[in-house]
């Protein structure tokens, strides 16, 4: 179990307001709500792209909320996306590995690996820009997962697919995820997400977790 | 042990707050050296500064009247204009003027005019430079802002069968009459601040309060009232730049028939103004070269003027976009960021004269000056121009590299460069460019010997027009190669990530 404790932000015309929250260390967490009711601002607290001097977040005996982002150790998947333009999909998701600073072989291997569970490895040199929406999503993912992350984000992962492409990705992060073990905080607003990926849920509204 | 490396990690964001306060100071630093190092501001002859002020009011009134009207007649030639490569061609035909540095425009100019026996000099000469320098950008932002803002309304007057007098009365000034107010605040307060014209063409009585600051400083010697005058043009720098807080909204891609709006006889003035300038600049005939034999010294120093013209071009585009690239170090801090978009230079006679302060303007103490002054006017004006809005696109691609966890040097060298380096190479090109046709802060920081744009006024200031004309050339053709030379060093090196 990991444990958020004290995450208060005023952004102005709205507040965070969460004094408790257990978030599983297994399987996926989903974070559900409608636009507007502070999912985001809680990932970007938790991540500590927001920065919030109130905030406890334990997860196995340490402090995250302390460190800086990039001693966290986080996978990240934003909304957009954000591969880089400039790099190929394998230049992307090693980025990621380098950044984290593992081992040129261990990099390979792991590409290897991710690229073979996301049916990646022919779109490997193609410049992203050249991908298409589902095939930017699963590079995306590679790309968070290769640095070995402790927690994983994954932050309305599917809002910018077809209906007819999101049945299937979303079988395909849960099998991913399930492979790798690693706790994961959904962000969402699509019920559907909820049924097929989602261990545990929590409402938020207004800024509040609902219980 | 978590702690030491978050005190670690915690520096890079502290070395950020440092460079970016660092950078800041920089950039002020003009302000601080006239405050802390001139006198105590005074009118010491109240009745010239009242008459003074009184002339270049008139001036700017009548550069930007003149030029919103050409605007307008250019932007309603522009709206004639059907195929989309004609459109292309002449929105950066009417721009060529703004684009190339204004002593070159004002040799054009004055040598087109001098074939037909006219010497624009006086008033009347730097309104007519003026508004040949400015109407094509009044084009350009009256056909974005009447696109922006009557688009659809416009297609149903005409539907409704309004004419375009009774549309303009009743609906459409009330609705571009905010933007418009805008535009013209601030060709008001170019042809105010405005310097390398009227310095050259204005005549004895100054004819903007940069030439009328420079004329108390350089040739009065009157420093407390220079520095009254500094205070004044701050102040109305600033009162300004409040008033130019809602910008002009950029073209909308919805498409309208423009034929309401078209009035082809505008085409002429299209043509007309930038035909001027380049007639000008290309109407070397026998006598410039005929003039040019009847001096054989002339050699060396051009050669000389050449030399130093070259490290000044060169060195600047380096120095304005290594300052460039400290300032992408330091961002993305959002006050830093809110500085850079809200900070404007203070003007070039208020750095020359501030630099002033550190004596010596021979050999590379005034290159070296020259140079601090080139980076501090442009470095606000391109960081806005080119830098902010790209830079901006790529924040969220910052936030997830931190995510991964890469540093600070990893995130700059294999994001942020390689995505940056098209506008960093224009940034380069076009302080190259401007840098290459300065006139007015050479005078004032170089020793009178070193830049060949002095040479030039020498003969300009003889009359000798056609042959300034013709030395021109080398340093135009040294200004577009650097131009180009930079805009392509940076697509070369644009996407290549340096692991």
């Amino acid at each position: 179990m990991s444990l958020v404790e004290n995450l208060f932000h005023n952004y102005g015309d709205f507040k965070l307001n969460i004094l408790r929250w257990e978030i599983s260390d297994q399987g996926v967490t989903a974070l559900w709500g409608p636009s507007g009711s502070g999912k985001t601002s809680v990932f970007r607290n938790l991540i500590g792209l927001d920065s919030c001097k109130t905030l406890r977040w334990t997860l196995k005996g340490q402090d995250l909320a302390q460190l800086p982002v990039a001693k966290r150790k986080l996978g990240v998947v934003f909304q957009s996306l954000e591969l880089f333009p400039h790099l190929t999909a394998e230049e992307n998701i090693q980025f990621a590995g380098q950044a984290r600073k593992l081992k040129s072989e261990v990099i390979l291997e792991k590409l290897k690996v991710l690229s073979q569970q996301l049916q990646i490895e022919s779109l490997l040199k193609r410049r992203v820009g050249l991908l298409s929406g589902g095939e930017r999503q699963r590079v995306a993912i590679a790309r968070a997962l290769i640095g070995e992350p402790q927690f994983l984000f994954l932050d309305e992962p599917f809002s910018s697919l077809d209906q007819g492409l999101r049945g299937e990705a979303r079988f395909m992060i849960k099998n991913v995820i399930q492979r790798h073990q690693i706790p994961t905080l959904l962000i969402t607003h699509d019920e559907a997400d909820l049924s097929i990926l989602a261990d545990h849920v929590v409402r938020i509204e207004k800024g509040e977790l609902i219980k | 042990m978590v702690k030491s490396n978050a005190m670690i990690l915690k520096f890079r964001p502290s070395f950020r707050r440092v460079l970016s306060l660092l950078i800041s100071f920089y950039l002020l630093l003009p302000l601080f050296l006239l405050f802390f190092s001139l006198g105590v501001p005074h009118f010491s002859d109240g009745k010239r500064v009242f008459s003074s002020l009184n002339h270049i009011l008139l001036q700017a009134s009548l550069s930007t009247f003149l030029s919103l009207f050409m605007g307008f007649v250019m932007a309603l030639g522009l709206f004639s204009l059907k195929k989309s490569w004609l459109k292309f061609f002449f929105e950066n035909w009417i721009l060529i003027p703004v684009w190339i540095p204004s002593f070159f425009v004002l040799i054009g100019v004055l040598n087109f005019c001098q074939n037909l026996f006219l010497f624009p000099f006086g008033m009347m000469g730097v309104v007519l430079l003026h508004v040949i320098m400015m109407s094509g950008l009044c084009a350009i932002s009256l056909v974005q802002i009447i696109q922006s803002q009557w688009c659809g309304q416009l297609e149903l007057a005409w539907i409704e069968g309004a004419s375009r007098w009774f549309f303009f009365r009743r609906a459409g000034w009330s609705q571009i009459k905010g933007p418009t107010g805008t535009l013209a605040l601030v060709i008001f307060a170019m042809s105010f601040t405005s310097f390398t014209i009227p310095l050259v063409v204005g005549g004895v009585k100054s004819s903007s309060l940069e030439v009328f600051i420079y004329q108390q400083f350089h040739l009065g010697k009157d420093l407390d009232q220079a520095l009254a005058l500094l205070l004044i043009e701050i102040v109305f720098l600033i009162v300004v730049s409040l008033f130019i807080r809602h910008p002009i909204k950029k073209n909308i891609s919805h498409h309208f028939n423009q034929k309401y709006l078209s009035w082809r006889p505008g085409l002429f003035f299209v043509f007309l103004n930038t035909a001027i300038v380049l007639m000008g600049l290309l109407g070397v005939g026998k006598t410039s070269w005929s003039q040019l034999q009847q001096w054989p010294q002339l050699g060396d120093m051009l050669i000389k003027g050449l030399f130093w013209s070259f490290l000044i071009v060169f060195f600047t585009g380096v120095f304005v976009v290594g300052l460039q690239c400290l300032i992408l170090m330091a961002l993305p801090l959002s006050g830093f960021r809110k500085f850079l978009l809200g900070f404007s230079a203070p003007s070039g006679v208020m750095i020359g004269v501030a630099l002033l302060v550190f004596e010596g303007s021979q050999h590379w103490m005034g290159l070296l000056k020259l140079i601090v002054a080139f980076t501090l006017i442009m470095t606000p004006v391109l960081y806005r121009w080119m830098v902010d809005q790209k830079f901006h696109s790529l924040v969220y691609q910052i936030e997830i590299s931190q995510t991964m966890g890469a540093s600070w040097s990893m995130i700059w060298k294999r994001i942020v460069f390689p995505q940056m380096a098209v506008e960093l190479g224009q940034v380069a090109g076009v302080s190259s460019l401007w840098a290459s046709g300065d006139y007015a802060l050479s005078n004032m920081l170089l020793d009178k010997t070193y830049s060949y744009t002095q040479l030039l006024s020498h003969f300009m200031n003889s009359y000798r027009i056609e042959l300034a004309t013709l030395l021109l050339w080398p340093l135009l053709i040294m200004g577009l190669f650097f131009y180009f030379l930079w805009l392509g060093v940076g697509y070369v090196l644009s996407g290549k990530s340096f692991s």
